[in-house]
């Protein structure tokens, strides 16, 4: 039976209650769909009910229509309910299912906050969200919050967007995908996480987006269009259409493209235009394009060589500062050439520096050795250490080896960050404790000045790094404001660590490097052997010169006694507040005694400053509570 | 020491923040003395806070399915977060001190026993309150009045149109629901606030869907005005004076007192339920936050709703329900009147961990194949004084897609397709985010049976998935 004219009729009515009873007379559609229903009457009584109803409806001069509009609705609307259909045909196919999602037996009352801070605008709701990304980031893996957590991505107030949007570019995966696709519009921050999950897979939605996008939205439309080598025509085709932060999007999308097409514009653009090409070239590394800068950074070296010329021009110079800008990452077989041939140049290039613009620079040097005038030569083997940073492969690492044997110490730096990528610890240590100066056999009022090389390895030393997540060891360095990190082939060997904790306290080090810092940015925590030797050497410094930053050091290297530590850092700081005395004792592992003890030093020493003031009566009056055994957490 | 389970502080605390503080505060060691009594039905903390002396916090079991929290602070919130905080510290097992149970708490103890023993005897010589019987005729001829007043109004805007209900008439129809109020109708007024609501939200976003969520109202206001005018009708003339076992009540906007429940049979001793799905939104038309849980009774099968209404101007001073995984002993449950899921309420609970025997034993009430729970649900739905959608469980082959849905097939192959009513969040979406393919072949699914207008099909929404270990909630 056909009831699409019963659809006809609920439609028609629901129309007549929008526009009045008083209507009803004109309304021709109504009458229509009174008659095309009439013949399904005899299908059955109630069909005949609604039919009859209907009928009287717009009969003229009917009565109380209001009440029989609602009651033929209400009649209409139970039948076409009954007559509802549930079957769907055609074959089932299986779900494809997130990966990684997270289910957790949690009550909607542990969830209602974050609930409420992700769906709400009121204020407070950042602070909500990033804490509770580190009390309980496991939540915001939970599939049900997933939709909300998205939707955040267009929060208004773009800190709490931006915060989302770092842990979903972290913590996301692929199942995001369709939930990104679904916002109202497109955002940076949807394509930016599309194309980091998706990648070339959603290609056909970037490339929908360019009829409807505009500015930065589709600058990052057009830089997702990079996986896919079928978009190299249309990109080219952009070059000429686009303009400002889109342009720069399309060449960028261009320089990340492997095509023959692709290759002969940049070829082209290379040889004519260095400078415009270098903010896109210089950080990818197709084996091509490594080949041309080598035969280009060839070429001027062996012109320059062979006019035994030093005297570079302001254009040379540029032209050589661009290209080593676009060869660091880079380890073609071309390119290990050019460093070969550098590498028996480097007192001829040396001079080139004194003709340094200052807003021109051939390599980015550590920090600690800066120097304004950086011999060129020299500048090739940092140039060598950014390359293997940038791109740890063992072509590099061998060649910085084979550099520092046949060339001698002026490749140390590299060589030595290139045993860290490729040697175990053992063999590093071995190789290269060689360089470092002798201690002195007894105590001297000055300690001797560091040689060349020794600075160089804590130059290098200074790079290294820890990230306690993966349990890692790296070597870190920025290049043009981009950060990168190359991961050790093993832990380090401690006796680096006992080398730098070794170094005198007035040791001048290389320029700006803290030694404590350093040793800092070493420390892994998992490792005993390293946790008490730190400790060790903390609670040792914390006698010389006491510092607050000591205190939670110590306790995370397992440190057990902490008496006189605060009291002596009192001493030396004598505007140190009552409520950080407090935080501090409440923090140690001390006993209310230790804890009466420590604190009653500490007034003395600060008397003088307090005399006659409330601070000095509260804390006197803690002092003889924790004397008494009361609990050193109700200090306040 | 007291056993004490986090579901067992979540179902004492009146929201979700109060649970938060009191965990931090166990957490970071805020109590600087805890004492017990020997017979371990008393436990006292002494918690610093931001006040200048350490607030006095305890726990009474002497009844133990009701602790009593009490707490020296000046919070309004009962109980308060320093009290939860003390179950906390019981139930992560810190060290009490052994303490005498103070004087003021044995009295205390000791007027609360002869409460109860006054009400019992009370009850027992005088049986139920008898009712006020002029009280209740002047109510209903009130009430009558109400209805002929709602049934003017309805006809009116049925005259006119929902169109013509645009700003100044909007506010009339404000004013006219607020009258409604002095008419003992607050269900009629409430369903006149919903049409204002509607037509005030098509004037911002222009969409018709709210016209004909109107016009739907408007049929449920002149079904509800048409049975109501009989039914009090009937009660006047036949002096029937009390409430009965009757949707109308409800639907009128009367309040049921549970013994009034227990006397119409609508009660049962020693249930045991377990909650199914748990979801909180906000009704705009009441202005009331609503906690919905369903629970299954894992004898009969029957799915019942308990819903918590938590008025916006209340909302610190009325407790939030919440997520339960355990099963519910409950030694006295009552509900309302109803189609397929009525609305139960009780008010002692005690709460034992599921095991996989009760869940096997719940599968088993599922419905075997869906036609028949189809038919079920079409019966409630085309009542338009009943809810147009019922929650029910049914047994699953397989979870899976016909071309861009989601469907369903039961064990004889019969196929519904899995939608999202209109205003409830999105579960759907959920079900492919589950991790693991297992849990969409030979379950069952707890969802919400609906009429959608759209596709003109009879559709379920997934709300739970029931398997043989664990109930996978696809709302909370």
């Amino acid at each position: 039976m056909n009831i699409a004219p019963l659809y006809e009729l609920k439609d028609r009515l629901d129309a007549s209650l929008t526009a009045g009873v008083k209507l009803m007379d004109e309304d021709f559609r109504l009458k229509r769909a009174v008659e095309q229903v009439q013949p399904l009457a005899e299908a059955s009584p109630v069909f005949a009910k609604v039919c009859a109803m209907s009928q009287s409806l717009i009969a003229p001069g009917s009565t109380n229509r209001a009440t029989t509009l609602l009651d033929t609705l209400a009649l209409v609307n139970a039948v076409l309910m009954t007559q509802g259909v549930t079957g769907v045909t055609g074959e089932i196919a299986p779900l494809e299912l997130g990966q990684d999602t997270n289910y957790r037996q949690k009550p909607y009352s542990a969830l209602a906050p974050l609930i409420d801070a992700l769906t709400e605008k009121g204020s407070g709701r950042h602070s909500i969200i990033t804490g509770t990304l580190k009390a309980d980031p496991d939540l915001f893996s939970d599939y049900r919050l997933r939709p909300l957590i998205v939707n955040v991505l267009d929060d208004s107030y773009w800190e709490t967007a931006k915060v989302v949007y770092a842990w979903l570019m972290k913590n996301a995966n692929r199942s995001f995908v369709p939930l990104l696709k679904t916002g109202k519009q497109a955002t940076v921050f949807r394509i930016e996480l599309i194309d980091k999950l998706a990648g070339p897979d959603e290609n056909d939605y970037y490339v929908s987006l360019l009829e409807s996008t505009q500015k930065d939205v589709r600058a990052a439309v057009i830089n997702a269009l990079r996986h896919s080598p079928a978009n190299a025509d249309l990109l080219l085709s952009m070059v000429k259409t686009e303009k400002g932060n889109c342009k720069a999007a399309v060449l960028g999308a261009l320089a990340a493209m492997d095509t023959p097409e692709v290759r002969a514009y940049w070829s082209k653009e290379l040889a004519k235009k260095t400078k415009s090409c270098q903010p896109y070239l210089w950080n990818v590394s197709h084996e091509w394009l490594s080949d041309q800068l080598a035969d280009q950074l060839t070429a001027l070296l062996s012109k320059l060589h062979a006019e035994n010329r030093t005297d570079l021009s302001v254009g040379e110079f540029e032209t050589l500062s661009l290209l080593t800008g676009m060869a660091r990452g880079k380890s073609s077989e071309k390119m290990l050439d050019f460093y070969r041939m550098a590498a028996t140049m480097t007192d001829f290039m040396d001079p080139f520096s004194y003709q340094l613009d200052n807003r021109l620079k051939l390599v980015e040097l550590p920090f600690a050795s800066y120097r304004r005038n950086l011999p060129a030569g020299e500048a090739m083997q940092y140039l060598l250490l950014n390359s293997l940073i940038m791109n740890p492969c063992p072509a590099l690492a061998d060649l910085a080896t084979e550099l520092l044997e046949k060339h001698g110490e002026t490749w140390l730096p590299a060589a030595f960050a290139a045993a860290f990528i490729s040697l175990p610890a053992d063999e590093i240590w071995n190789k290269f404790s060689v360089y470092l100066g002798e201690k002195p056999k007894f105590p001297v009022f000055k300690e001797p000045e560091l040689k060349k090389a020794e600075h160089q390895l804590i130059t290098i030393l200074d790079m290294l790094g820890f990230n306690p997540q993966s349990g890692h060891y790296f070597l870190h360095e920025n290049i043009l404001e981009t950060s990168f990190e190359a991961p050790l082939k093993e832990a380090l060997d401690i006796r680096w660590i006992e080398y730098i904790m070794s170094l005198g306290i007035n040791k001048k080090l290389p320029r700006g490097t803290d030694k404590e810092v350093l040793l800092m940015d070493l420390l892994d925590l998992r490792d005993p052997q390293l946790r008490e030797l730190m400790r060790k050497y903390v609670s040792e410094r914390a006698k010389l010169k006491p510092d607050h930053h000591y205190f939670d050091l110590l306790l995370k290297c397992g440190q057990q006694d902490f008496c006189g530590l605060l009291a002596a850092y009192s001493k030396s700081n004598r505007y140190m507040g009552e409520h950080f005395v407090y935080f501090v004792l409440r923090a140690l592992p001390m006993t209310s005694q230790e804890a009466g003890e420590e604190l009653k030093a500490i007034i003395k020493q600060l008397e003088p400053r307090w005399k006659g003031t409330s601070t000095l009566k509260n804390m006197n009056r803690n002092a003889e509570m924790l004397l008494a055994g009361g609990s050193v957490q109700s200090l306040k | 020491m007291k056993q004490i389970t986090e579901q067992f502080i979540a179902s004492l605390s009146p929201n979700a923040a109060a649970l938060a503080n009191a965990r931090s505060i166990s957490q970071k060691g805020g109590f600087v003395n805890r004492h017990c009594s020997d017979d371990d039905t008393f436990y006292l903390g002494e918690c610093s806070g931001s006040g200048q002396s350490n607030y006095i916090t305890s726990a009474d079991f002497a009844d133990p399915d009701a602790a009593v929290l009490r707490c020296s602070c000046p919070s309004r919130q009962h109980p308060c977060k320093h009290g939860l905080a003390l179950l906390y510290e019981i139930s992560s097992g810190k060290a009490f001190s052994p303490c005498e149970i103070p004087q003021d708490i044995l009295d205390k103890r000791a007027r609360k026993e002869a409460r109860v023993e006054k009400k019992e005897s009370t009850e027992k010589t005088e049986g139920p309150p008898k009712i006020n019987k002029g009280a209740r005729t002047k109510k209903l001829k009130k009430q009558l009045e109400g209805i002929d007043l709602a049934e003017k109004m309805m006809i009116e805007l049925a005259d006119s149109g929902l169109g013509s209900m645009g700003g100044s008439s909007a506010k009339a129809y404000r004013d006219l629901a607020k009258q409604l109020g002095d008419y003992y109708l607050p269900g009629v007024q409430l369903l006149v606030r919903r049409i204002t609501l509607e037509i005030e939200e098509f004037q911002n976003d222009s969409d018709h869907r709210h016209y004909r969520e109107a016009a739907k109202i408007l049929v449920h206001l002149n079904a509800l005005l048409k049975k109501a005018r009989t039914y009090l009708t009937e009660k006047l003339e036949n002096e029937a004076l009390e409430d009965d076992n009757s949707v109308l009540y409800e639907e009128l906007g009367g309040i049921w007192q549970l013994e009034r429940l227990k006397q119409l049979g609508l009660y049962k001793e020693n249930a045991r339920l377990i909650q199914l799905s748990f979801n909180v939104y906000y009704d705009a038309g009441r202005e009331e936050y609503i906690d919905l849980g369903y629970w299954a009774d894992i004898e009969s099968g029957e799915i019942f709703a308990a819903v918590n209404y938590r008025p916006i101007k209340a909302l610190k001073h009325v407790k939030q329900e919440d997520t339960i995984f355990e099963l519910a002993e409950i030694p006295a449950l009552t509900w309302y009147p109803g189609g397929l899921n009525r609305r139960a309420r009780w008010e002692q609970a005690s709460f034992t961990p599921l095991t996989p025997e009760l869940l096997v034993q719940l599968r088993q009430k599922a419905s075997t194949d869906i036609a028949t729970a189809v038919k079920a649900v079409k019966n409630q739905i085309k009542n338009p004084l009943e809810d147009d959608f019922a929650a029910l469980m049914v047994s699953f082959r397989r979870i899976g897609k016909i071309g861009n849905d989601t469907v369903l097939e039961d064990n004889t192959g019969a196929t519904i397709m899995l939608a999202n009513r209109p205003g409830v969040e999105d579960t759907v979406q959920r079900i492919s985010m589950l991790p693991d393919n297992a849990m969409l072949e030979n379950q069952v699914l707890f969802g919400a049976f609906f009429y959608d207008e759209t596709t003109r099909r009879v559709a379920l929404q997934p709300y739970s998935i029931i398997t043989d270990n664990a109930i996978l909630r696809l709302q909370y």
